[in-house]
């Protein structure tokens, strides 16, 4: 029998003492917590000087606007949690946790998702928040180009969350296969993840027609998509349309593979 | 633990290098396949972080006063900062605020030797973790033939005391806002990673026309200007100043006499009151 939508709604609620721990635990030590949000906002304005300096020194003029890029930046840096989705899964794997999760009576991604978005609580609102209010004392215009680019900037980014557990499932699903280490595999994912999602650098500046391919690409639609949608470059119902594809294509490739290989999942460590 | 500096115990420092490097062979002969695949992925994905700043130079011919060759040259530095700290401060020596946070620095406090040689020896890793360095030299080798950079004395020189300057920096602020977790292990206890990536994101960036008070800041309280940019900018000849070349070396003087007597402030917290990570029933809070 299908569960209806108020059943699937109560059914949330089995998570909500695991986001409120988790939100709490990060936001833990107070004061202290916060010199991390501090870190990443000097890296923020350091990459929104570094355009000026760019803009400055090349006619870019055909390229894009100034003023569209440090847009862009600033959306990448203050939504940037949430444009790189990921959750505790290979960490649990990789330190044995993972057993304790399997007898937990909540679904094991469930579990992982819901400790993920209780930490986003307090970046949202030590860093997201704080950073699109302050854009005006930067010298940043941090409004979409349009209400519609606003508005369908919100599904463009759950599309980019989901895409993201994707990534997470089949990195989880990589280690079960290979043993490789948690840490290669973050690693590869920050790697890609700063190089070749747009997040750091748009697309449009990538050199050899690299930008014009990748975005064809599920890692575009992670970052580059959603920062386009809000800044008004390009079609934004082509950029969802291809983010749907992908959440189709990498949910339902990540499920397969994870059902398949959390049966070989052997706990260790701890 | 050994009380004071005792730097009679200088001439233990080959020694422990030794060790060190034969325990490194022993884990590589172990598992050499494992070690290939390590290697391989330190030397594809260390780079890989300065990779945006490379890309955007060359589909721009260069970025602000610096052509493509330079910074060609400045990603080729900061990956070899990054790989020394990674063959010669891994184990976590650099990222010293997880062993604070997690109440393991009693670990190095246990040992009859003075704490200074433990940290400059124990994490000397130089197989295991000496990928990034070699993709560091052979990039800046292909960036120096592009530049046609003359291979003097001087320049051999003040390339070798920079380098070094830079990891000293590198250190001396990782260790300095690693103090935080004397103080709170549970926030602090990844700061050093936190500071570790934005300093090796933003050192790979030219940081040219940024004044103000973030461009001081960025040469002082959070030094990622040293990382690789001002000294690059000496050694490629992007800055005109003939001084240039002595500003890294001598901030790095100056960040290890701050470094230093600030993380002694910690310790002696951690002496006072140990670490509040374990309950009563030995459980990490």
């Amino acid at each position: 029998m299908k569960a209806s939508p108020i059943e699937i709604v109560r059914s949330l609620r089995r998570y909500r003492e695991t986001v409120w721990l988790a939100s709490s635990g990060a936001a833990g030590d107070g004061f202290y917590s916060v010199l991390r949000y501090a870190i990443r906002f000097v890296r923020l304005l350091v990459l929104l000087s570094v355009w000026e300096v760019v803009f400055a020194s090349r006619d870019l003029a055909g390229v894009a606007a100034l003023g569209t890029v440090q847009t862009y930046t600033l959306v990448a840096g203050a939504f940037g949690t949430f444009l790189d989705a990921r959750t505790d899964l290979g960490e649990a794997i990789w330190d044995g946790r993972i057993a304790t999760w399997f007898v937990a009576p909540v679904p094991v991604f469930g579990h992982a998702i819901a400790v993920m978005m209780g930490r986003w609580i307090p970046s949202f609102g030590a860093f997201t928040l704080p950073v699109l209010l302050a854009a005006p004392w930067i010298g940043v215009d941090a409004r979409p180009a349009s209400l519609v680019a606003g508005m369908l900037f919100v599904p463009s980014l759950a599309c980019s969350v989901t895409i993201g557990l994707a990534v997470d499932l089949l990195l989880a699903s990589l280690m079960v296969a290979t043993g490789w280490s948690v840490w290669d595999m973050q690693r590869l994912r920050t790697a890609l993840g700063t190089l070749l999602t747009g997040a750091v650098i748009p697309l449009a500046f990538f050199p050899w027609g690299l930008g014009a391919i990748l975005a064809w690409t599920p890692l575009a639609a992670m970052a580059s998509a959603p920062l386009r949608i809000y800044t008004g470059d390009g079609d934004a119902w082509n950029l969802m349309a291809g983010q749907v594809v992908w959440v189709v294509v990498m949910g339902g490739a990540s499920i397969a593979i994870w059902s398949r290989m959390r049966e070989r999942l052997v706990g260790y460590g701890g | 633990m050994t009380m004071g500096l005792g730097l009679s115990h200088l001439s233990r420092v080959p020694a422990r290098l030794a060790l060190g490097f034969r325990m490194d062979l022993a884990f590589v002969l172990r598992s050499p396949a494992l070690t290939i695949y390590y290697l391989a992925i330190d030397a594809l994905l260390i780079p890989a972080v300065g990779g945006a700043t490379f890309l955007l130079a060359e589909r721009l011919a260069g970025i602000g006063p610096w052509s493509d060759w330079q910074v060609l040259f400045l990603l080729g530095y900061a990956t070899t900062v990054e790989g020394i700290l990674s063959a010669a401060f891994t184990y976590n020596v650099s990222h010293i605020s997880r062993r604070i946070g997690r109440g393991q620095f009693d670990h190095l406090l246990v040992q009859p030797q003075p704490l200074w040689l433990t940290l400059a020896t124990e994490g000397f890793a130089p197989i295991s973790g000496g990928a990034a360095l070699v993709t560091g030299i052979a990039i800046m080798t292909w960036a120096w033939t592009g530049l046609g950079l003359p291979l003097t004395l001087a320049w051999t020189g003040a390339f070798a005391v920079n380098l070094l300057s830079s990891v000293c920096v590198v250190l001396a602020t990782m260790f300095l806002w690693s103090v935080v977790a004397f103080w709170a292990p549970v926030a602090g206890e990844e700061i050093s990673m936190n500071v570790h990536d934005a300093l090796g994101s933003l050192g790979t960036f030219p940081l040219d026309g940024i004044g103000g008070a973030m461009g001081v800041g960025l040469v002082t309280v959070f030094p990622a200007g040293l990382v690789a940019w001002m000294p690059v900018r000496a050694l490629v000849g992007v800055s005109a100043d003939p001084w240039g070349f002595l500003l890294t070396p001598a901030a790095a003087v100056l960040m290890f006499v701050i470094a230093v007597p600030t993380f002694a402030r910690g310790l002696r917290r951690y002496r006072q009151t140990g670490s509040s990570r374990y309950s009563a029933f030995g459980h990490r809070r």
